[in-house]
């Protein structure tokens, strides 16, 4: 633990940010003034005695009062979001949308991504709104640096992919903001529409809402003219997050905004560097304190490849999201890894959790490719048997069979769809990808000629 | 020397605009010298005349209207009057009247400063927006400035606010009311809150104990008259306020608090004309089209802009003092249907139900043509709270006889059964006609736009 805080550059000013932060929770948060009422904060003076800092947990924050998340020193609370929550409540959070955060947001992007120097003029902003903060801070922050927004919004019948497609070819944006799911998906719109979006002049992608695989991240860059990838892992209820790097890992801000931990799942103790861990977040701003993710991932040892100094993780996944096998544990992004690390592999595919705890992988053929489906299943079945020392069955379908691209998507990918406790009846209904699909939209929208 | 003022209404518009005149010679300069569009339009018409205050008080009734078509026709920059690197904000028209799967070229751009005055005109000063206030946005957040608008607007007044989303298959109607109750919402701003109300009276609750912290309700994308706003007033137990808001121009009007409508007029020069004849309505009581000419808007000003709405405009000084113009908007005209020897908008249906305290305010309106290809019978469908109350349909159907036409049929309907399947949000299928779905038009369609 101590190792793990006094391995940063920066670590003086962070434990004074992380003292400053502590010794203020009692008396400016009404939920740490509760969950603290047996804990003494003066007892925390030095960074060895950090691990004696309750962690904050999602149920305690889901179950409590939101306004009493809210820190008296906070200043621009100007709006209240929650998480989607799909693995169980949703959980507030109240995130510094301000003119003044977003310009600060603005030139932080601008430096991570070299968007004025690469004269990024346009971008289109495809994520969430709804509940969210992540669409409208971009929307805020890249006009302050001279960025035209088209908000495509995430999901959303109003921006539909077909229209996101007519709207990427006139307009030929120079970045996207988006999830990778949507990333992907709409790479696929293009060719199902009949065009090709390598004449699209987008440069840069960046992507926040799911972790994703290095292959599919080499996938994104490569649907999209070979484009530079930035991504980013965060929580709607903190509001800072790790940067990802050349070598597909993430790394903690270079700026003192956030402490990492990675302990051991059952909450006794940090775990070694390499070794995978449940990651647990401190934001250095008046938010949670030791906030356990409930995300799976380990820290690397050493320095990243990429050069960046700052310590650098690679995210596994939700725990919840993990299944055991006989020779271990499994995440989807291992999965998808394999998935995507063949050319001849499509962009969507769905993990399915079978009664007896096997797995079914179904994908589709990349479009215009002349492998044969048999030929992936048995590459499939054969990789994961390699890699993982599991056995699982395996079905590729022709491009397009599995989901209508044109179609709105229910969920994001990188989850087990468990179906061990449903009917059989009722798979196809669970194992539906869009929850409205393109057929409908044209026929409630009147398609008019063009 | 100055002509003659042959435009009374540029001249109601001086009473409250003193400099609007010379803001009108400045827009027509502005839009000629930068404009693709206007510059084709109005290089030869200016070729012999000095562009003046003279010209304005003459001629600017004789300037030619442009359309939404035109827009289209010239995406993505025809309207364009700023280099592109000066835009900050694209936003186009959701597409509800039309396209709404392809982009609908209906292109609106806006630099930093129309931004900043789009945002200073979303709410009312009446509204008073504070720090203390909780404001809760269900518009649609993809694409249309209304959104993203009214949100940045309500921070920068301090208040907290929370992004529902319209529109976005993640938009639950039952999500939302459970903000607006845990949260404690203090203003609303949606297009269609009667959609709250009538989930919560459908499940016999209170609407006290769901609404009790709402305190104004703002209203932005659908057309609501005195009776519809009384409704939702007595609903929400709130006070409500209308924008006429469009995606090309942002907020246009607001709401004084005796309820009216004020034009913007010192960023809008707003006409009403008559539909045959492209003239002035002068008769405020006759109504007409809707045409804005842009006032201030760099990125993509408009010279006489033809909505494609119906509305009343009314030049007398309101109770309030002001002596802004009042616009009074009934609607899209393509919905209006003929009966008789007179042309209906939906909105004059729902006056009707709205007026009555026995409705909870949903409702839907088909247009069905007759089996002999003569006119259209048109069936209203509306909830209300007792479907066995005698005298309510009778009464109902009596002033749709009465004050419309005898070809209406009338079917009442238990509450939330009207639109049963918009309100479950379960099923995905009725989440993306929110704005159209009172009306159900079943004429054949008698033009197809072709590009």
């Amino acid at each position: 633990m101590v190792g793990q805080l006094l391995n940063d550059k920066i670590r003086d000013e962070k434990w004074r940010l992380i003292s400053e932060i502590v010794t203020k929770a009692k008396e400016e948060s009404p939920f740490y003034l509760d969950q603290w009422r047996h804990f003494d904060t003066d007892n925390i003076r030095l960074p060895e005695q950090w691990d004696q800092v309750p962690f904050t947990t999602r149920e305690q924050i889901t179950s409590c009062n939101p306004f009493h998340l809210l820190w008296k020193s906070r200043k621009n609370v100007q709006a209240y979001y929650e998480s989607s929550g799909t693995t169980g409540n949703p959980v507030p959070g109240f995130p510094d949308l301000s003119f003044e955060k977003a310009v600060l947001f603005g030139k932080y992007l601008d430096e991570w991504m070299g968007l004025t120097k690469d004269r990024v003029k346009t971008a289109v902003v495809a994520l969430v709104y709804e509940l969210n903060p992540t669409g409208i801070r971009f929307q805020m922050a890249l006009p302050t640096i001279g960025i035209t927004v088209i908000p495509f919004g995430a999901r959303s019948t109003v921006c539909t992919m077909e229209r996101q497609v007519r709207l990427m070819r006139r307009m030929d944006p120079d970045a996207m903001f988006s999830r990778p799911f949507e990333i992907l998906r709409l790479a696929d719109c293009f060719y199902v529409l009949g065009t090709d979006n390598r004449t699209c002049g987008l440069s840069k992608l960046f992507y926040t809402g799911e972790i994703v695989s290095y292959h599919k991240l080499q996938r994104m860059s490569e649907c999209w003219n070979d484009a530079e990838v930035y991504g980013h892992y965060g929580l709607t209820e903190i509001d800072s997050g790790l940067q990802l790097c050349s070598q597909g890992r993430y790394h903690e801000p270079a700026t003192p905004y956030l402490h990492v931990e990675i302990i051991d799942e059952n909450g006794s103790g940090a775990v070694e560097d390499g070794q995978c861990g449940e990651i647990v977040l401190t934001s250095l701003r008046p938010e949670a304190i030791r906030y356990r993710t409930e995300d799976i991932g380990f820290r690397h040892p050493g320095k990243c490849p990429c050069g960046n100094a700052t310590a650098s993780y690679t995210i596994m996944g939700r725990k919840v999201d993990s299944v055991e096998h006989g020779e271990g544990r499994i995440f989807p992004i291992e999965i998808e890894d394999v998935l995507f690390s063949h050319p001849d592999i499509g962009n969507e595919y769905q993990i399915h959790l079978l009664p007896g705890n096997r797995l079914k992988i179904v994908a589709e053929q990349r479009w215009g490719t002349k492998q044969s489906q048999s030929m992936l299943e048995q590459w499939l079945v054969r990789q994961i048997q390699d890699r993982f020392g599991l056995t699982v069955q395996a079905e590729v379908r022709e491009f397009g069979k599995l989901s209508d691209r044109l179609g709105i998507p229910k969920v994001k990918s990188g989850r087990f769809i468990d179906l061990r406790c449903v009917p059989r009846q009722d798979w196809d209904a669970y194992t539906e990808t869009n929850c409205v699909d393109g057929r409908f939209l044209k026929v409630q929208g009147k398609l008019i000629t063009i | 020397m100055i002509p003659t003022i042959p435009n009374k209404l540029l001249h109601a518009y001086e009473k409250s605009n003193p400099q609007i005149v010379d803001q009108l010679v400045e827009t027509i300069r502005y839009v000629h010298q930068n404009c693709p569009f206007y510059k084709r339009l109005l290089t030869k018409r200016l070729r012999n005349h000095e562009l003046n205050e003279g010209f304005v008080r003459e001629f600017f009734t004789k300037i030619p209207f442009s359309s939404k078509e035109d827009v289209v026709r010239n995406y993505p920059d025809g309207f364009l009057a700023v280099p592109r690197s000066e835009v900050v904000a694209y936003f186009e028209s959701s597409g509800t009247s039309g396209n709404t799967v392809g982009s609908t070229r209906s292109v609106s751009c806006f630099t930093q400063k129309d931004l900043e005055r789009d945002l200073n005109r979303r709410y009312s000063k009446h509204l008073g927006l504070s720090r203390d206030d909780i404001v809760a946005v269900a518009l649609p957040y993809a694409l249309t400035s209304s959104a993203y608008c009214f949100h940045r607007a309500a921070q920068e007044s301090g208040a907290m606010t929370i992004g529902l989303d319209s529109g976005s298959v993640l938009s639950s109607h039952q999500k939302h009311l459970e903000i607006i109750k845990g949260i404690g919402v203090t203003v609303l701003v949606c297009s269609m809150p009667l959609v709250y109300s009538t989930m919560v009276e459908a499940a016999k609750e209170s609407l006290e104990e769901w609404f009790g912290s709402v305190r104004a309700v703002q209203l932005c994308g659908v057309s609501t008259m005195r009776n519809g706003m009384r409704k939702i007033s007595e609903k929400f137990k709130a006070q409500v306020y209308n924008t006429y808001g469009l995606s090309e121009f942002g907020a246009t009007t607001h709401t004084c608090e005796f309820g009216n409508m004020h034009v913007y007029d010192t960023d809008f020069y707003i006409e009403v004309i008559d539909l045959r004849t492209g003239d002035l309505v002068e008769d405020e009581h006759q109504g007409g089209e809707i045409v804005i000419t842009t006032l201030t808007r760099e990125a993509s000003p408009k010279l006489r802009y033809r909505t494609g709405d119906f509305g009343f405009l009314s030049t007398e000084t309101c109770q309030c003092q002001s002596s802004s113009p009042i616009l009074r908007v009934k609607g899209r005209l393509k919905d209006a249907v003929k009966l008789g020897e007179r042309f209906w908008m939906p909105i004059d249906f729902e006056e009707i139900l709205m007026a009555d305290e026995k409705t909870t305010g949903m409702y839907k309106l088909v247009y069905e043509p007759k089996e002999n290809g003569e006119g259209v019978m048109i069936k209203v469908s509306a909830d209300v709270q007792d479907v066995h109350d005698p005298e309510l349909k009778e009464r109902l159907l009596a002033q749709f006889h009465e004050r419309i036409s005898k070809d209406i049929a009338l079917e009442l309907n238990r509450t939330g059964m009207t639109h049963e399947e918009f309100l479950d949000q379960s099923k995905y299928s009725a989440i993306r006609s929110m704005k159209t779905i009172s009306l159900d038009d079943r004429r054949p369609e008698e033009w197809l736009v072709s590009y």
